[in-house]
């Protein structure tokens, strides 16, 4: 740090290894790494346990009926709305606008309350399984997902609306943490990270899977490499999102949920991708004997945008410091602490998430 | 040529002596072993030239089975729809690969964690510390060599490969 400026950062993180690819190594076999894959993310679950699935029904050479595939597809775009919003949420509460936290949450509170109705649960849904889905969903549940939907897009564009005019808001997050697009490559970030940054990438289009074949969307793009362009383009998936939950639901054929799986054979490998939304996951399977996995490998979307932060937070304030790391919309719970050290008078300085949520909030004050 | 076909008659041309195996499970899968040494100017090659995207990579222990270690990069051709997996066999009385961290900066990460859990050393890494365990971890003691046990206390699961459905929704039992 130079007085206020961050000069260069270093993440230190992984406190919390839960050793979760070496117990499936051990103890866990195919059926019970979904639940566990689910649990890998909070916010992002059903995407895990949706992406390993993929992975052991490609190694295993699995056809998944198609009903299945489009459950899927719902489940997981329901997913990226209650997402995005919940970030718009966190956003607005780091910067000192409670009220776009409170509204943002009253809104998407509707969509918690639907997949509890579906899945039994509003996270941790427990619906996949390699070869389908467990839970099937009745006429009167799409109608109820309509219904909900529809109320969800029209308050989402009135708060967005408000949000977007907002001079002070706009003033906080154009040109702070910028990424440019040759970091952003070389990085190798995903998601709307990658997008506000003018990488057009989005493994719905660009590896389709599920049932992201058969529905058309038009993935969101930005040029500036600040938080503004971020913001943009999670709002504008919230409402591709709703588009596209319409389109499935319109589409969604008849049949089985489960396909017929046996013995998954041994030395097949499977790499899944699927886009989160915070961005690309992958999963690798390595199948082995007994049927049980050889060898899972998860790879979340913040695992390369955190090392992009060092270069976002270059030459930006401490005030604008949670905003920055909260635009990659990270999956790991706040940054607890950061220790910064004066550079001129080499001592370093603990700020707690308290102090930095001040410090930002105070900032947005004085911009006003 | 479909584009796996293609991507893999590239590289069969300009690297004739790298590879050693290539399958192609799905059109939109490929998967590759390579020498170890020649890791490298194939990496260079796919993402400068091709501009494929590194994924992940994921190092694996099969000393039991066919007596290697093997650390596999996973990139993704996103205009073109194809997964590329590169894999590079490791031998244990050796274990480190040549770092690619200098080509692909978004390397940095995976290749600490292979070191970390693997303990198959990134060969000039421009930061070798350590990145998921912590830092009075022992220093020989790699977490996913299969060498070294889970404690996690758990007794092994019964084999399953029966789905579990809902009860609300009870369906013939397919023979096992």
């Amino acid at each position: 740090m130079e007085g206020e400026q961050i000069v260069g950062s270093d993440y230190r993180g992984f406190f919390a290894h839960r050793g979760i690819e070496k117990l499936t190594d051990t103890v866990l076999d195919y059926n019970q790494i979904p639940f566990m894959a689910e649990r890998i993310c909070g916010i992002c679950g059903f995407v895990h346990s949706a992406c390993y699935c993929m992975a052991v029904e490609q190694a295993a050479g699995i056809e998944v009926p198609p009903r299945a595939q489009y459950i899927r597809s719902i489940m997981m775009e329901l997913e990226r709305v209650h997402s995005h919003l919940l970030w718009l949420g966190l956003a607005g509460h780091y910067l000192g606008f409670d009220t776009v936290l409170m509204q943002a949450w009253r809104i998407r509170e509707p969509v918690m309350w639907l997949v509890e109705a579906i899945t039994g649960n509003r996270k941790t849904y427990g619906l996949n399984l390699p070869g389908g889905v467990r839970r099937d969903l009745t006429p009167e549940l799409c109608d109820r997902i309509l219904q909900t939907i529809e109320k969800m897009e029209k308050e989402t564009r009135e708060l967005v609306g408000a949000a977007v005019e907002d001079e002070t808001l706009k003033m906080r997050l154009e040109n702070v943490g910028r990424l440019s697009p040759e970091d952003a490559r070389k990085i190798c970030v995903v998601g709307p990270t990658a997008r506000a940054s003018g990488v057009d990438i989005d493994t719905r289009k660009d590896h389709p899977y599920c049932a992201f074949p058969e529905v058309k969307f038009k993935s969101a793009l930005q040029q500036s490499c600040d938080i503004w362009a971020r913001t943009l383009i999670r709002a504008e998936e919230t409402f591709t999102s709703f588009d596209l939950i319409r389109q499935l639901i319109a589409k969604l054929p008849p049949g089985e949920l489960m396909a017929n799986v046996g013995n998954i054979p041994p030395w097949r490998e499977g790499v899944g991708i699927a886009e989160a939304p915070r961005g690309e996951v992958a999963h690798y399977i390595l199948t082995g004997l007994d049927n049980r996995p050889y060898r899972w490998r998860v790879r979340a979307a913040t695992y390369p945008q955190l090392q992009a932060v060092p270069r976002m937070l270059e030459g930006m304030q401490v005030a604008d410091f949670p905003i920055i790391v909260g635009s990659i919309d990270p999956c790991f719970s706040c940054t607890e602490r950061v220790v910064t050290v004066d550079r001129a008078t080499k001592t370093p300085r603990i700020y707690t998430k308290k102090d930095l949520l001040a410090m930002s909030r105070q900032r947005t004050q004085t911009l006003r | 040529m479909t584009t796996a076909e293609n991507v893999l008659s590239g590289i069969q041309e300009k690297f004739p002596a790298s590879l050693l195996k290539a399958q192609q499970p799905q059109t939109d899968r490929l998967y590759l072993t390579v020498k170890r040494e020649e890791i490298r100017p194939l990496t260079d090659y796919l993402f400068n030239t091709l501009h494929a995207r590194l994924i992940m990579s994921v190092g694996t222990d099969k000393t039991p089975i066919d007596g290697n270690y093997e650390v596999s990069y996973i990139y993704s051709l996103d205009s073109r729809n194809l997964i590329l997996l590169v894999k590079e066999l490791v031998p244990p009385n050796d274990p480190q690969v040549p770092s690619v961290t200098n080509i692909i900066p978004g390397a940095n990460w995976h290749e600490r964690e292979v070191y970390d859990l693997l303990g198959i050393k990134a060969e000039g890494h421009p930061d070798p510390r350590r990145l998921v365990v912590s830092d009075d971890w022992p220093e020989d003691v790699y977490p996913l060599r299969k060498d070294v046990p889970s404690t996690s206390g758990l007794p092994s699961s019964e084999k399953s490969n029966l789905p579990c459905v809902s009860p609300t929704r009870m369906r013939k039992r397919r023979p096992s």
